[in-house]
Protein backbone atom coordinates (compact mmCIF):
# COMPACT_ATOMS: atom_id res chain seq x y z
CA UNK A 1 0.00 0.00 0.00
CA UNK A 2 2.81 2.22 0.86
CA UNK A 3 4.53 1.30 -2.37
CA UNK A 4 2.13 2.20 -4.35
CA UNK A 5 0.83 5.46 -3.01
CA UNK A 6 4.36 6.44 -3.09
CA UNK A 7 4.30 5.39 -6.72
CA UNK A 8 0.94 7.98 -7.05
CA UNK A 9 2.46 10.50 -5.01
CA UNK A 10 5.39 11.06 -7.89
CA UNK A 11 2.67 10.38 -10.38
CA UNK A 12 0.93 13.58 -9.28
CA UNK A 13 -2.39 11.65 -9.45
CA UNK A 14 -4.89 13.46 -6.77
CA UNK A 15 -7.12 10.94 -7.09
CA UNK A 16 -5.09 8.02 -6.95
CA UNK A 17 -3.26 9.70 -3.86
CA UNK A 18 -6.46 9.89 -2.06
CA UNK A 19 -8.07 6.52 -2.67
CA UNK A 20 -5.18 4.93 -1.96
CA UNK A 21 -4.01 6.79 1.28
CA UNK A 22 -7.88 6.92 2.37
CA UNK A 23 -8.03 3.27 1.99
CA UNK A 24 -4.96 3.05 4.14
CA UNK A 25 -6.56 5.21 6.76
CA UNK A 26 -9.45 2.77 6.53
CA UNK A 27 -7.57 0.07 7.17
CA UNK A 28 -6.28 1.73 10.58
CA UNK A 29 -10.16 2.56 11.62
CA UNK A 30 -11.21 -1.18 11.03
CA UNK A 31 -8.52 -2.21 12.71
CA UNK A 32 -9.24 -0.13 15.80
CA UNK A 33 -13.41 -0.52 15.54
CA UNK A 34 -15.24 -2.75 12.66
CA UNK A 35 -19.05 -2.98 12.31
CA UNK A 36 -21.01 -6.26 13.65
CA UNK A 37 -20.58 -9.65 11.04
CA UNK A 38 -24.15 -8.83 9.03
CA UNK A 39 -22.85 -10.82 5.32
CA UNK A 40 -23.96 -9.58 2.04
CA UNK A 41 -26.95 -8.02 1.73
CA UNK A 42 -29.51 -10.42 -0.07
CA UNK A 43 -29.83 -8.46 -3.55
CA UNK A 44 -26.37 -9.60 -3.98
CA UNK A 45 -26.13 -13.50 -4.96
CA UNK A 46 -28.46 -12.80 -7.76
CA UNK A 47 -27.56 -12.91 -11.00
CA UNK A 48 -29.80 -9.84 -12.06
CA UNK A 49 -27.87 -7.75 -9.64
CA UNK A 50 -24.53 -8.65 -11.52
CA UNK A 51 -26.07 -8.46 -15.12
CA UNK A 52 -27.75 -5.31 -14.47
CA UNK A 53 -24.69 -3.24 -13.24
CA UNK A 54 -22.30 -4.28 -16.15
CA UNK A 55 -25.35 -3.55 -18.60
CA UNK A 56 -25.45 -0.01 -16.54
CA UNK A 57 -21.95 0.69 -16.80
CA UNK A 58 -21.26 -0.75 -19.86
CA UNK A 59 -24.05 1.38 -21.85
CA UNK A 60 -22.89 4.53 -19.83
CA UNK A 61 -18.64 3.95 -21.32
CA UNK A 62 -20.28 3.07 -24.51
CA UNK A 63 -22.31 5.94 -25.05
CA UNK A 64 -20.36 8.87 -23.51
CA UNK A 65 -16.80 9.71 -24.48
CA UNK A 66 -14.14 8.34 -22.44
CA UNK A 67 -13.03 11.72 -20.26
CA UNK A 68 -17.32 12.61 -20.01
CA UNK A 69 -17.69 13.85 -16.41
CA UNK A 70 -20.81 11.26 -16.34
CA UNK A 71 -18.50 7.96 -16.49
CA UNK A 72 -15.95 9.35 -13.70
CA UNK A 73 -19.26 9.73 -11.77
CA UNK A 74 -20.90 6.34 -12.63
CA UNK A 75 -17.06 4.60 -12.31
CA UNK A 76 -16.92 5.88 -8.85
CA UNK A 77 -20.27 5.62 -7.32
CA UNK A 78 -19.18 1.87 -8.59
CA UNK A 79 -16.33 1.98 -6.34
CA UNK A 80 -18.51 3.51 -3.47
CA UNK A 81 -21.90 1.16 -3.63
CA UNK A 82 -18.74 -1.70 -3.21
CA UNK A 83 -17.08 -0.05 -0.89
CA UNK A 84 -20.29 0.24 1.48
CA UNK A 85 -21.29 -3.53 0.35
CA UNK A 86 -17.64 -4.99 2.10
CA UNK A 87 -17.73 -2.59 4.97
CA UNK A 88 -21.40 -3.59 5.71
CA UNK A 89 -20.66 -7.08 5.81
CA UNK A 90 -18.96 -6.37 9.08
CA UNK A 91 -15.73 -8.02 11.22
CA UNK A 92 -14.65 -11.41 9.92
CA UNK A 93 -13.81 -13.20 6.58
CA UNK A 94 -14.84 -15.44 4.25
CA UNK A 95 -14.48 -18.96 4.63
CA UNK A 96 -11.99 -20.91 4.19
CA UNK A 97 -13.04 -24.47 2.77
CA UNK A 98 -9.06 -25.47 2.94
CA UNK A 99 -5.72 -23.99 3.68
CA UNK A 100 -4.79 -23.16 0.06
CA UNK A 101 -1.58 -21.47 1.05
CA UNK A 102 0.53 -23.92 -0.11
CA UNK A 103 -0.94 -23.93 -3.72
CA UNK A 104 -0.88 -20.54 -4.21
CA UNK A 105 2.71 -19.59 -5.23
CA UNK A 106 2.19 -19.67 -8.62
CA UNK A 107 -0.09 -16.91 -8.46
CA UNK A 108 1.93 -15.34 -5.97
CA UNK A 109 5.05 -15.39 -8.22
CA UNK A 110 3.23 -14.57 -11.56
CA UNK A 111 1.66 -11.32 -9.92
CA UNK A 112 4.58 -10.22 -8.23
CA UNK A 113 6.63 -10.69 -11.33
CA UNK A 114 3.80 -8.63 -13.09
CA UNK A 115 4.14 -5.93 -10.82
CA UNK A 116 8.26 -5.42 -10.93
CA UNK A 117 8.38 -5.72 -14.44
CA UNK A 118 5.11 -2.56 -14.29
CA UNK A 119 7.70 -0.99 -12.15
CA UNK A 120 10.84 -0.95 -14.01
CA UNK A 121 8.88 0.18 -16.99
CA UNK A 122 7.52 2.68 -14.88
CA UNK A 123 10.75 4.17 -13.29
CA UNK A 124 12.53 3.82 -17.50
CA UNK A 125 10.06 6.78 -18.35
CA UNK A 126 11.46 10.15 -18.85
CA UNK A 127 8.86 11.37 -16.42
CA UNK A 128 5.75 9.88 -14.64
CA UNK A 129 3.73 11.55 -17.41
CA UNK A 130 5.52 10.31 -20.45
CA UNK A 131 5.48 6.44 -21.69
CA UNK A 132 8.96 5.03 -22.99
CA UNK A 133 8.46 3.40 -26.51
CA UNK A 134 11.29 0.56 -25.44
CA UNK A 135 9.77 -0.21 -22.09
CA UNK A 136 5.85 0.49 -22.19
CA UNK A 137 3.67 -0.06 -19.40
CA UNK A 138 0.90 -2.23 -19.40
CA UNK A 139 -1.27 1.36 -19.33
CA UNK A 140 0.64 2.47 -22.65
CA UNK A 141 -0.05 -1.54 -24.41
CA UNK A 142 -3.73 -1.29 -23.39
CA UNK A 143 -4.72 2.19 -23.64
CA UNK A 144 -4.89 2.42 -27.67
CA UNK A 145 -6.81 -1.24 -27.48
CA UNK A 146 -9.84 0.76 -25.62
CA UNK A 147 -9.76 3.80 -28.00
CA UNK A 148 -13.43 2.24 -29.46
CA UNK A 149 -16.16 2.39 -27.90
CA UNK A 150 -17.46 -1.02 -28.43
CA UNK A 151 -13.78 -2.28 -26.68
CA UNK A 152 -14.15 -0.03 -24.16
CA UNK A 153 -17.79 -1.03 -23.20
CA UNK A 154 -17.27 -4.86 -23.27
CA UNK A 155 -14.29 -4.26 -20.79
CA UNK A 156 -16.13 -2.20 -19.02
CA UNK A 157 -19.46 -4.37 -18.21
CA UNK A 158 -16.34 -7.67 -17.58
CA UNK A 159 -14.73 -5.51 -15.15
CA UNK A 160 -18.28 -4.69 -13.21
CA UNK A 161 -18.96 -8.40 -13.46
CA UNK A 162 -15.31 -9.44 -11.88
CA UNK A 163 -15.93 -7.25 -9.06
CA UNK A 164 -19.56 -8.39 -8.69
CA UNK A 165 -18.14 -12.04 -7.98
CA UNK A 166 -15.14 -10.33 -6.00
CA UNK A 167 -17.70 -8.94 -4.03
CA UNK A 168 -19.82 -11.55 -3.43
CA UNK A 169 -16.76 -13.46 -2.06
CA UNK A 170 -15.65 -10.66 0.01
CA UNK A 171 -18.71 -10.26 2.04
CA UNK A 172 -19.21 -13.91 2.34
CA UNK A 173 -19.33 -14.74 5.73
CA UNK A 174 -20.36 -18.53 5.86
CA UNK A 175 -23.30 -19.53 7.46
CA UNK A 176 -24.99 -19.06 11.10
CA UNK A 177 -25.42 -15.61 12.28
CA UNK A 178 -21.90 -14.94 13.79
CA UNK A 179 -20.76 -15.40 10.17
CA UNK A 180 -17.72 -17.75 9.46
CA UNK A 181 -15.67 -18.92 12.87
CA UNK B 1 14.83 -8.59 -30.63
CA UNK B 2 14.49 -4.98 -29.44
CA UNK B 3 13.69 -3.54 -25.75
CA UNK B 4 10.28 -2.86 -26.57
CA UNK B 5 9.44 -6.57 -27.71
CA UNK B 6 10.75 -8.21 -24.94
CA UNK B 7 8.81 -6.02 -22.52
CA UNK B 8 5.95 -6.90 -24.56
CA UNK B 9 7.23 -10.53 -24.44
CA UNK B 10 7.38 -10.57 -20.73
CA UNK B 11 3.96 -9.49 -20.43
CA UNK B 12 2.46 -12.11 -22.94
CA UNK B 13 4.47 -14.67 -21.04
CA UNK B 14 3.13 -13.68 -17.73
CA UNK B 15 -0.65 -13.64 -19.25
CA UNK B 16 -0.04 -16.77 -20.60
CA UNK B 17 1.11 -18.07 -16.85
CA UNK B 18 -2.11 -16.74 -15.59
CA UNK B 19 -4.21 -18.50 -18.07
CA UNK B 20 -2.38 -21.75 -18.09
CA UNK B 21 -2.90 -21.30 -13.81
CA UNK B 22 -6.53 -21.11 -14.37
CA UNK B 23 -6.29 -24.05 -16.17
CA UNK B 24 -4.66 -26.50 -14.19
CA UNK B 25 -6.25 -25.08 -11.02
CA UNK B 26 -9.36 -26.34 -13.06
CA UNK B 27 -8.25 -29.69 -13.30
CA UNK B 28 -6.07 -30.35 -10.48
CA UNK B 29 -7.03 -28.40 -7.66
CA UNK B 30 -5.20 -30.71 -5.26
CA UNK B 31 -2.06 -29.48 -7.19
CA UNK B 32 -2.78 -25.36 -7.73
CA UNK B 33 -5.20 -23.76 -6.02
CA UNK B 34 -8.41 -22.12 -8.05
CA UNK B 35 -8.82 -17.91 -8.16
CA UNK B 36 -11.88 -18.05 -5.55
CA UNK B 37 -9.37 -19.94 -3.01
CA UNK B 38 -6.91 -17.87 -3.51
CA UNK B 39 -9.35 -14.49 -3.36
CA UNK B 40 -10.34 -16.18 -0.03
CA UNK B 41 -7.22 -16.28 1.65
CA UNK B 42 -6.11 -13.12 0.38
CA UNK B 43 -9.45 -11.93 1.98
CA UNK B 44 -8.86 -13.07 5.31
CA UNK B 45 -8.20 -9.85 7.51
CA UNK B 46 -10.52 -6.68 6.54
CA UNK B 47 -7.27 -4.86 5.38
CA UNK B 48 -6.80 -7.61 2.78
CA UNK B 49 -10.30 -6.87 1.66
CA UNK B 50 -9.79 -3.86 1.19
CA UNK B 51 -6.78 -4.04 -0.58
CA UNK B 52 -8.12 -6.63 -3.40
CA UNK B 53 -11.60 -4.44 -3.54
CA UNK B 54 -9.04 -1.29 -4.11
CA UNK B 55 -6.90 -3.39 -6.84
CA UNK B 56 -9.94 -4.27 -8.63
CA UNK B 57 -11.73 -0.66 -8.66
CA UNK B 58 -8.42 1.24 -9.51
CA UNK B 59 -7.97 -1.05 -12.33
CA UNK B 60 -11.37 0.08 -13.98
CA UNK B 61 -11.08 3.49 -12.82
CA UNK B 62 -7.17 3.65 -14.28
CA UNK B 63 -8.03 1.89 -17.66
CA UNK B 64 -11.40 2.43 -18.58
CA UNK B 65 -10.86 6.61 -18.36
CA UNK B 66 -8.55 8.42 -20.64
CA UNK B 67 -5.27 9.39 -19.37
Amino acid sequence: MLCAAVVHVVRANVVDVAVFGGTGVLMLVLLRRDLATRGAPAGLASRWTGAGAALLVGGTVALQPRDSALVQVVLAAVGVVALLVLLRAGSGAPTLESEPLARTWVWVTILLAGCVVELVSFLAQPDAWTDNPDHPTLSALVDPMLGDHPARALVAAAWVLAGWRLLRLLADRGPGPGGAP
Amino acid sequence: MSSRSATIAVYAVLLGGLLLATAVARRRPDLLAGVPDVVRSAARTRAGQLVLLLVWWWLGWHFLLAA
